[in-house]
Parts: C-alpha cells; sequence; structure tokens
C-alpha cells in the first residue's frame, strides 16, 4: 500500500461534527500486565500495568522495605541453562525497549522490585516471544544441518550470493543497500536508454567482491526516555517533542563521536511552571586489528 | 514444448485500509480507494483481460486484500467512486479543449486521459460496477490466482493472542469465500511479516502457501539450500516463496530503477496546482485547497525543479516501459540459466509489488506489466510465468526450513510498526484481544441482539488492528486520522464491551455503528473463540 503518500492533509473537508473526536482511551484497565514484544533481533519492547491489588499483595508480603527497593525489568532467555539479566526501569515509564547483545531466541519478561537485601518482589511475567536471529544459520552448530550441507557448500554461497545476501548479518535495508550498489554498476553497464545489453555484460558476471576473512561491526546508539504531564510542551536539544497521549516520551538515535549535551525542559499547560534535565554523554571510538 | 529452465512468479499485493464515512459527504481520505481504482485496480485488469482475450497463457498472482473486497463491493463507496470518475472525465473533456492551442504533447496527453477515464467508466458500467466479479473470471480461466490477506492487514508478530491472529485469517478466509466462490488457496501475510506459530493458522484454515522477505527464508533454520530460487516448507506446514531482490530492486528502486526513467511521468506535477484556480475548483473537495487530481502533463526529465519538467510525451513513454520489459526479460534469462546450472531443478524468481506501484505511482507500469507478459510468451521459451500451486504441483518435494520472524518493512523486523511514535496503540489492542476472546468464550451460541453486539465488537477490533494506522503513524502521512481511527475504533469496541457485560443492549446504537463500520457484512465473532470452548 503506498497510495497514501499522495494524501495531502487528513478528515473531512468540513469541519467534523463534535461527536466525532474520540474520547480518550483509558490510561488504566486496573489489571495487573507485563507485555513483550519483539522488535528485531537486538531489541524487545515491553510495557506494563500494576493494578492496586497488585502493590497490596506485594506490601503484605514484603512489609516496608518495598519503599526501599529498585524496579527491574529481569529478562529470561528460555535456554538451557536459563539465563537472565536486569533492567533498571521508572515503573512510571509503563514501556521500555530492552537491548539484548544475544538476541536471538525465546525470550520472556518479569517485572518486579528488588529489595534492598536482594529478594525480588514479583509483580507481572510477561509473555514469551521468539527473537529474530538476524543471520544466516551456522551449520556448525547443529551436527545433522552440517552433514547435510556439507557437499553443497559451494553451492549454497553462490545461491545466497544471488539471493541478495552477499554479506552475514545484513538486515534487509542492507541487502537493499547492498542491492542498490549492484544495480548501480549494472545500469552503468548497460545504460538505462540502450537495452538490451550485450550478453557478456549481463548482471550475472560482476557481482561486488565477496567479503573475506574475520570481521566485526558494531555501533552504539542513545536512547532517552521520560515522562510527564501528558498535556505538558516538552523540547529535546531546544526541538518540540510529541508526547505519546499517556505522558511518556522515548527515543533513540545514532550517536557520533564526540560530547553532546541532551537538554529535556518540560513546560506545564498553564505556562507558569518548568523542569529541566540534562545528560552529557560522550563517546569515543577505536577500532584495530591484531 | 520442452519444459521450461525456470519460472517467474509475480506477486502483486493490493491492498488499502478500510475507509469508508458515510457520515460525511466528501472525505479526503477515501481518495485513495477512488484514485487507486481509476489508475491501477481497473487498469490492472483491463491489461489481464485483453492477454487472456489474446489467449496468451500467463500466471499473475495477486493480493485482493479483505477490507480492498470489501470498499469494491459497497455500494457507497462504489456510487462515490462513479461520480468522482464522471467529474475526472467532465475535466479531461474540458483539457481536451484547453491544450488545442498548446504544443502537440500537451494535446497528445490530454488526449491520452480523455482515452484512459473512458476506459475505465466502459469496464465499470459494463459489469455494473462489480469489478470483483471480472477479477474471478481471471481467476476461474486459471491465469490470475487471487490470494487473500489478513482480514484488516492486522500485523500478527505483534499480536500476543493466538486467537486474534487466528481470528484475522479465518474472517479473511470466509469473506474469500463469499466475493470469489472458493477458499483462497494462498495469502498475503500483512506486511510481508511472519512470526512463529503463524504457519500453523494458515494450514488450520487451509491456506497452502505464502511469502517471506528474502531474509524471511535466507536466515530460517537449517540454511534454505537453494536460497529463494526454491519455495520452503515451514514445520507448521506451509510452503513460503522467498522474494527475489533482482527483480524487486529492478523496478522499486526510486532512482534506479525502472520508474525513475526520465520519459515516464513525473507524479508530483499535477493540474489541481498547475492551473488556474477558478477552473479547477469544481474539480478539488469542498474545502477548496489545491490537490492533485490525476492529469499530469510533465515528464520525469531528470534533476530539476518541478517547474523545469518537460512535457509527457505518450508514444516516448510507452516505447520505454515496451524497452524496459525486454531488459527484465533479458535478466531474467540470465538470471534463470545460471540458477538452472547450480540447481538440480527449475528455480523459481518471485516477484512481489504492491500493486499501487502500477499505475498510481509508476503510471506506465501497467504498460511495462503487459509487456513482460506479452514478450514472455512470444519472445523466449527459456522460463514461464507460474502460480505458487502450479510450481508446487510439479515439484512438490522441497527443504523443510523454519522461516526467521520478518516483515518487509524498513529494516526487516517489526520496527516500523513498533516504536516510540506508535507503540501507545499495543497495550489497548492486545486488551481489546483479550476482552473479545473472553466474549467469544462466555457466549458460544448467541443469538439475536448480543449476537449482533459480539459482531459488531469483533469489527471494531480487526478495524482497529489494521497495521495501516501504525505505519502511517511512523512515516508521519495521515497521521491525525490514523490515531483518530485507533482511538475511534478502539473506543468503540470498548463501549460495546461494557454495554455487553452490563446488559444494556440498546438496539440503536449497534445500529449505528452496524452501519458506520459495516465491513464483513458475514461476520462470525466465533472466530475468536479459544480452541477448546470457554476458558
Amino acid at each position: 500500500m503506498t497510495s497514501h503518500l499522495n494524501a495531502p492533509s487528513s478528515g473531512s473537508s468540513r469541519e467534523p461534527s463534535p461527536s466525532s473526536s474520540p474520547s480518550p482511551l483509558p490510561r488504566d484497565y486496573g489489571v495487573t500486565r507485563l507485555v513483550l514484544l519483539p522488535r528485531d533481533f537486538r531489541w524487545m519492547h515491553s510495557y506494563w500495568e500494576v493494578a492496586p491489588y497488585t502493590w497490596d499483595e506485594v506490601k503484605k508480603n514484603f512489609g516496608v522495605d518495598i519503599e526501599k527497593s529498585r524496579a527491574v525489568l529481569r529478562l529470561y532467555s528460555n535456554q538451557s541453562p536459563v539465563q537472565f539479566f536486569d533492567v533498571d526501569v521508572s515503573l512510571e515509564a509503563r514501556n521500555w525497549y530492552v537491548f539484548s547483545p544475544q538476541g536471538a531466541g525465546d525470550w520472556h519478561a518479569e517485572l518486579g522490585m528488588v529489595l534492598p537485601d536482594g529478594r525480588f518482589a514479583l509483580l507481572a511475567v510477561s509473555n514469551v516471544i521468539r527473537l529474530p536471529s538476524g543471520q544466516v544459520s551456522s551449520a556448525s552448530s547443529d551436527i545433522s544441518q552440517e552433514e547435510k550441507w556439507g557437499f553443497l557448500k559451494a553451492e549454497w554461497e553462490r545461491l545466497y550470493e544471488l539471493s541478495g545476501g552477499g554479506r552475514l548479518g545484513a538486515g534487509s535495508l542492507d541487502i537493499a543497500k547492498m542491492l542498490a550498489q549492484r544495480w548501480e554498476l549494472l545500469s552503468g553497464a548497460s545504460s538505462l536508454s540502450g537495452f538490451p545489453t550485450s550478453p557478456g555484460l549481463s548482471s550475472w558476471g560482476r557481482f561486488p567482491e565477496k567479503h573475506k576473512g574475520f570481521w566485526l561491526v558494531a555501533d552504539c546508539e542513545v536512547i532517552v526516555y521520560g515522562a510527564t504531564e501528558p498535556d505538558a510542551a516538552v523540547t529535546f536539544q531546544d526541538r518540540p517533542i510529541a508526547l505519546n497521549p499517556d505522558g511518556t516520551f522515548s527515543f533513540r538515535f545514532p550517536f557520533p563521536d564526540g560530547q553532546q549535551g541532551f537538554p529535556i525542559r518540560a513546560v506545564n499547560r498553564d505556562g507558569d511552571m518548568a523542569r529541566w534535565i540534562e545528560f552529557r554523554v560522550s563517546r569515543e571510538s577505536r577500532k584495530g586489528e591484531e | 514444448m520442452a519444459d521450461p529452465q525456470g519460472y517467474l512468479c509475480i506477486v502483486l499485493h493490493a491492498h488499502l485500509p478500510y475507509v469508508r464515512h458515510p457520515e460525511y459527504p466528501d472525505f479526503l481520505e477515501e481518495d485513495w480507494f477512488y484514485e487507486a481504482v481509476t489508475e491501477t485496480y481497473v487498469p490492472l485488469l483491463d491489461l489481464l483481460e485483453r492477454l487472456a482475450n489474446e489467449k496468451i497463457p500467463y500466471r499473475v498472482t495477486m493480493s485482493l486484500t479483505p477490507p480492498l473486497c470489501n470498499m469494491l463491493s459497497d455500494d457507497l463507496l462504489m456510487k462515490r467512486y462513479r461520480a468522482r470518475l464522471e467529474k475526472l472525465l467532465e475535466l479531461a473533456d474540458k483539457e481536451v479543449h484547453r491544450t488545442k492551442t498548446l504544443p502537440a504533447a500537451f494535446q497528445e496527453t490530454a488526449a491520452m486521459y480523455q482515452e484512459k477515464f473512458k476506459r475505465v467508466r466502459d469496464i465499470f458500467d459494463a459489469c455494473g460496477g462489480r469489478l470483483l466479479s471480472r477479477f474471478k473470471a481471471l481467476q476461474d480461466f486459471g491465469l490470475l490466482e487471487i490470494i487473500t490477506c489478513g482480514a484488516t492487514h492486522g500485523y500478527l508478530p505483534l499480536m500476543i493472542h493466538d486467537e486474534a491472529r487466528s481470528a484475522q485469517i479465518t474472517v479473511a478466509v470466509q469473506d474469500y469465500q463469499r466475493h470469489f466462490g472458493r477458499p483462497p488457496r494462498g495469502i498475503w501475510l500483512p506486511e510481508c511479516a511472519f512470526a512463529p506459530g503463524v504457519d500453523k493458522i494458515l494450514k488450520n484454515n487451509g491456506i497452502t502457501f505464502s511469502f517471506l522477505d528474502s531474509h524471511g527464508v535466507l536466515f530460517g533454520k537449517p540454511r534454505p539450500r537453494f536460497g529463494v530460487f526454491a519455495p520452503i516448507y515451514s514445520p507448521g506446514g506451509t510452503a513460503f516463496f522467498g522474494r527475489d531482490m533482482e527483480t524487486a530492486h529492478q523496478v522499486w528502486s526510486a532512482e534506479q530503477g525502472y520508474p525513475g526513467d526520465l520519459n515516464y511521468r513525473e507524479f508530483y506535477r499535477d493540474v489541481g496546482y498547475d492551473l488556474d484556480y477558478n477552473y479547477i475548483r469544481p474539480y478539488l473537495h469542498d474545502d477548496g485547497v489545491r490537490r492533485n487530481i490525476g492529469i499530469k502533463y510533465h515528464r520525469v526529465t531528470g534533476r530539476v525543479s518541478l517547474a523545469n519538467k518537460e512535457p509527457y510525451v505518450p508514444a516516448r513513454a510507452r516505447e520505454t516501459a515496451s524497452s524496459h520489459a525486454s531488459n527484465f526479460l533479458f535478466n531474467r534469462e540470465r538470471q534463470v540459466e545460471y540458477l538452472r546450472g547450480v540447481m538440480n531443478r527449475p528455480p523459481v524468481v518471485t516477484s512481489i509489488y504492491d500493486a499501487e506501484l502500477f499505475g498510481h505511482w509508476w503510471f506506465e507500469g501497467p504498460d511495462f506489466l503487459e509487456s513482460l507478459l506479452r514478450k514472455t510468451h512470444f519472445d523466449q521459451s527459456l522460463f514461464k510465468t507460474t502460480h505458487p500451486i502450479e510450481y508446487l504441483q510439479k515439484h512438490p518435494e522441497q527443504q523443510i526450513v523454519e522461516p526467521e520472524p520478518s516483515s518487509w518493512g524498513d529494516k526487516g523486523y517489526h520496527e516500523v510498526w513498533l516504536n516510540a511514535a506508535n507503540d501507545w496503540i499495543y497495550p489497548h489492542l492486545h486488551i481489546a484481544s483479550e476482552r473479545m476472546i473472553r466474549l467469544a468464550n462466555v457466549h458460544p451460541n448467541a443469538e439475536g441482539l448480543l449476537k449482533r453486539y459480539l459482531n459488531q465488537a469483533a469489527r471494531e477490533l480487526l478495524l482497529a488492528q489494521s497495521s495501516d494506522w501504525a505505519f502511517l503513524i511512523t512515516v508521519g502521512t495521515a497521521r491525525q486520522y490514523s490515531e483518530k481511527r485507533t482511538k475511534d475504533h478502539v473506543g468503540r469496541f470498548l463501549d460495546l464491551y461494557h454495554r455487553i457485560q452490563e446488559n444494556r443492549l440498546d438496539e440503536g446504537f449497534v445500529s449505528h455503528l452496524e452501519s458506520v463500520d459495516n465491513i464483513f457484512p458475514l461476520i462470525d465473532y466465533r472466530a475468536y473463540q479459544s480452541t477448546g470452548g470457554a476458558s
């Protein structure tokens, strides 16, 4: 569906009747729940609601210590043996994007409070999701696969490359970019006006050099998140940002080397109260071969 | 004739979200549908019928999604469309007169539009506006394979209830039967998005095949022996054809692909903006704001400003489309030759495109496709076009591979539909799904008014789930409208839910919603029942 892009503006060209404006959706549904969603092969998204009945129960079980606890999202990789890691969260944010260096496989999460003595007060358990692998299946991880594929290896490499995957771990966007370069090459050779090309210049003889040897790619990005009153005006680096209907916000962006300041400023609806928070972050990248 | 060395499987995905606003006489977003009928759906139908009449045995696979089928069979929308078409024809007639004193290129282009719009009207009127019946006829001839999609193009990997995923498929299959007189054999997964378990739902609904983006197959486990050039069977029992990126890029890329050719029509230069305001005013919406109308006189020209675009020359554009078809054909021959040499079976190259690319964005796209299908038949014998089922019948033995969870969106996974701009949608969709499932389980055999309430609740949930809303919020087009649609449908669902729970069943209330959100007239809310009965 691409036709949307032709839509210059929205709605009826007449004034809408008052009854057609949507009533706001509930902020709470009165149920305790934690939901985990897959975003890609490294990122998960979770959101939660903790209903008063759950707080009552936790307070009953853990007493006043709960006041001194911190909220964490505990991510379980459902492998054998089971592994988990914790992410400190702000309960008020009500949702969180979680990065998993490990990625691929089945995951679920628990939302809870870690008490000063290390005990974990469980608030909610999520559904189970599967994260994609983001790469070509590794034959060596499974002996039967390796045997099955052994005599086909060379053939596989060619087919894989033709399929658009000349690079391990490439997402479809990368593949598209790679193919774009290839197409540039092809169109340069055949020129769009002079079809068809002579057989000697077919696209099939002109693949880019295949990646050789060992490799490593890595990058880091910044995630900024927070919450305020839903009707507040918020700026980030002096640019206005849109809040979610419940007053939360979060965004993520690439982060080049150097030092950067991330000032966040919120002004209330009446414009007579403001709060600000600023983060200063620096990044220095180095790389090499050994 | 000897067996071909390989196959080309052309797949066109035709979809628009369900946009229908009887409460307004004039509604901007309905234009998406009206424009697509004139520029894409009827021109595609026309060329497929023409080739059929010439007895050219082509094979094309096309999804006509349930929302689109429901719009194409909706009396109100089709009546409004017919009136719009008449206005367009009126303008086209005026344009023929207006351009009489202008250079020949303008005259030819004006005459081209007049002829094209007349052709659309003839086709539309000849079947009484029942365009789906003509697509069905092509399917019955074995030339076109029509596949279905999620009931409202709901994004399956971000649903957390099996029942909700399953209802998207079950409702779609039932609706398909209503339009095409038999169950669908294949499906286009909404946004080509796969999650583990979806394949089993497809199999339970009698669906044999579907499609994945390249990495959905390539990153599968174990590694697929033939890359994307042979289908795989998922453990759940569905055949998946992987998208070929070479052909995708040749057509898709705006800069290097065919549609960017200098002779092709420039999309962004439109009479809606160019002509005298009083002259064009009767063809604009009620608010009188200048917008695209669909008559355009300029060609891509090159990297120049819109003001410096040169006149469009229809004959030259058609020749270009034909030479691009030759080029595409030539490249497929080389591709098939090469692949055949390294595979122990004929390869299948699966080329997948948004149908709306053809005609709407790429004005000459239908000419290209017609030329390609003609040349494939007459000019070579190395490969043939095929349907997925036809290929599977000839080559039933395929590798079993567990697909990679994936989509055809930017970056290949779910980020387009799940990011900071639109993630607020999901808590509401999930709670609504959970409540719908509970209602269906608690009321396994509802009748009368309660049944109407339950059916309408299912419609509202399905409409809220359209992936289009999350998509449009991300790209920032029609964002306000998409947010409003999400909130409206969830809000209506919650209202229905509370009334059912509190036994406040007022006929007037549901009757109003049935008339506004009238998709799926035959829906059965029991699509949401959990397997094994009440929870």
